[in-house]
């Protein structure tokens, strides 16, 4: 049994998330708090950082969470967005995240 | 004896090391794993001396236009940036800042467990910032720092609970919801905004259903933004100074290529002071939210202002413009009166602005938008003259704090400080 585990979790690799806010440091702070949460609760493969937009470019991401009014900023990049409309809608979220890796692991 | 000395004064003296040990505490009481204890505890340490640096690199690039701005219109110029005048003050009072940002943390959670006022203050930045006014106001009425820090720590731990008090009401018309607050200190235009919005306008005509042409936005964009709106007034002021004004500055540089290079260098120190800022909260306010969680469960969080903004869009630009326009106007007034010119620097206009503009969308559709965006624009540019004296006798200038709320206190401080001959 402990075996089985350990081979799968071998098998699904790490993917990165990016989590962007206007100056980093207050509403994207928020969302990397509960997506943290998220993380530890369901075990995503997942690491976080959080930023301004002003420096995302030159940044690698498979996911990028923000806010929804920022959403067209980052309409031509290829990583998977997820913008939030109501920050405390945790289930959103989580659910997006799950799709997320429904599709890509 | 000896050691005892060396922790309380070198090691504890420092402050960079004192916030460093309070993140420590914080992740050790949350029972983070060992190497995130020692990475989050580094990175806090590290941002907030990054914090530092930044400062300097920004106040350089704003002596220059306050020189060129004083020889051009014979008046003082000051750009209300909260992160550059805090960054300015921690350089002054790095102890003091630190000690009542994290007691008055204490307080805030002390006062919504046993009062009925349940907030909780989440944004750091605001936090440190009102931190910062509150050691500058302090410290000029000659107090002691243990003083200082007592005083200091109580009124931020009662500002932290009242504040997003008086704006929840506006604020459930806004989310829809009564689950989060605004935490950000300009709930008095908030409120005020919301309150406009309800006297003139028809919710039912919101904001959203208008076009805004898409270039607009490019002013969501941090360094674009000050960039841009600073840029405009440093040629203003260099032009009108002259070239020779310029010269006796800018270090055989060319003197219209000087303006340009101190704006955007003014913009890259402000931008390695939010990453300072960034690196230091990112480890502290999640301590603050597990605490909190624990400490006072069902409390409101109180959120940053850009949580708002999805819920208007549209109604984020027009507050913004409408502000900026209310600056404007307020500048030219300033210069007509020969008073302190408060430069409108697209910063606070734009955060403020905006969510001034959600509020009085959301009580009074478009209208409110314009018409509560338009009056805070006016509160956030006469609000930093006023407190500005306060800045400047303690050795502080160039800028100034553009938030509604800290205006207040500044003025009560004011008459706190006349009245007792203090000032």
């Amino acid at each position: 049994m402990m075996r089985i585990r350990k081979e799968e979790k071998k098998k699904m690799t790490r993917k990165t998330a990016l989590i962007m806010c206007r100056t980093g440091m207050g509403s994207s702070l928020m969302l990397k708090i509960k997506v943290d949460k998220l993380i530890q609760k369901n075990n995503f493969p997942l690491d976080v950082t959080h930023d301004a937009f002003s420096g995302f470019a030159g940044q690698k991401a498979d996911i990028i969470i923000t806010m929804e009014d920022l959403l067209d900023e980052f309409k031509s990049y290829s990583a998977y967005v997820i913008g939030v409309k109501d920050i405390m809608d945790v289930d959103f979220i989580e659910g997006e995240l799950k799709k997320y890796f429904a599709e890509n692991s | 004896m000896f050691i005892l000395e060396f922790v309380v004064y070198d090691l504890l003296g420092e402050a960079s090391l004192l916030v460093g040990l309070m993140a420590l505490v914080g992740l050790l009481i949350q029972k983070k794993p060992a190497d995130k204890v020692i990475s989050g505890t580094v990175k806090t340490i590290v941002g907030f001396l990054i914090f530092g640096i930044g400062s300097s690199a920004a106040q350089g690039a704003l002596n220059g236009f306050q020189s060129l701005f004083s020889t051009g219109f014979g008046l003082e110029g000051v750009t209300p940036i909260a992160e550059a005048i805090t960054a300015q003050a921690q350089t002054l009072f790095p102890m003091v800042i630190a000690l009542i940002m994290v007691l008055g943390f204490a307080c805030n959670l002390i006062i919504a467990r046993f009062t009925r006022f349940k907030y909780i203050f989440l944004t750091g930045g605001h936090s440190l910032f009102l931190a910062a006014l509150l050691a500058i106001l302090l410290k000029s009425l000659g107090l002691s720092d243990v003083i200082a820090i007592c005083i200091g720590a109580v009124i931020l731990g009662l500002a932290s609970c009242l504040y997003p008090a008086l704006a929840q009401k506006s604020m459930i018309k806004v989310t829809g919801s009564n689950e989060i607050a605004i935490g950000h200190y300009c709930t008095i235009a908030y409120a005020l905004s919301g309150w406009i919005g309800s006297k003139i306008g028809d919710p039912s005509k919101g904001t959203e259903s208008i076009e805004l042409p898409g270039w607009l936005t490019m002013f969501k964009d941090y360094i674009v933004s000050v960039s841009l709106s600073v840029g405009v007034f440093y040629y203003i002021a260099a032009i009108i100074a002259g070239q020779s004004a310029v010269e006796a500055i800018s270090n055989g540089q060319h003197w219209l290529l000087f303006p340009l290079m101190q704006t955007l260098t003014f913009t890259g120190g402000l931008y390695v002071i939010i990453t300072g800022v960034r690196l230091f909260l990112g480890e502290i306010v999640p301590a603050f939210v597990g605490i909190s969680e624990k400490f006072v469960p069902g409390a409101k969080p109180a959120l940053d202002c850009p949580v708002v903004f999805p819920y208007a869009p549209t109604a984020t630009v027009l507050g913004f413009i409408s502000a900026y326009i209310a600056g404007l106007l307020c500048m030219l007034v300033m210069v007509a009166m020969g008073t302190t010119v408060i430069i409108p620097v697209a910063i606070p206009y734009f955060f403020i602005g905006a969510t001034a503009g959600v509020f009085g969308n959301a009580t009074g559709g478009w209208k409110g938008c314009v018409v509560g965006a338009f009056i805070t624009g006016i509160l956030i540019a006469v609000g930093p003259a006023i407190i500005y004296p306060i800045m400047k006798n303690i050795g502080l200038s160039g800028s100034s704090f553009p938030e509604t709320d800290f205006t207040l206190i500044g003025i009560i401080f004011n008459l706190i400080g006349k009245l007792i001959g203090a000032w």
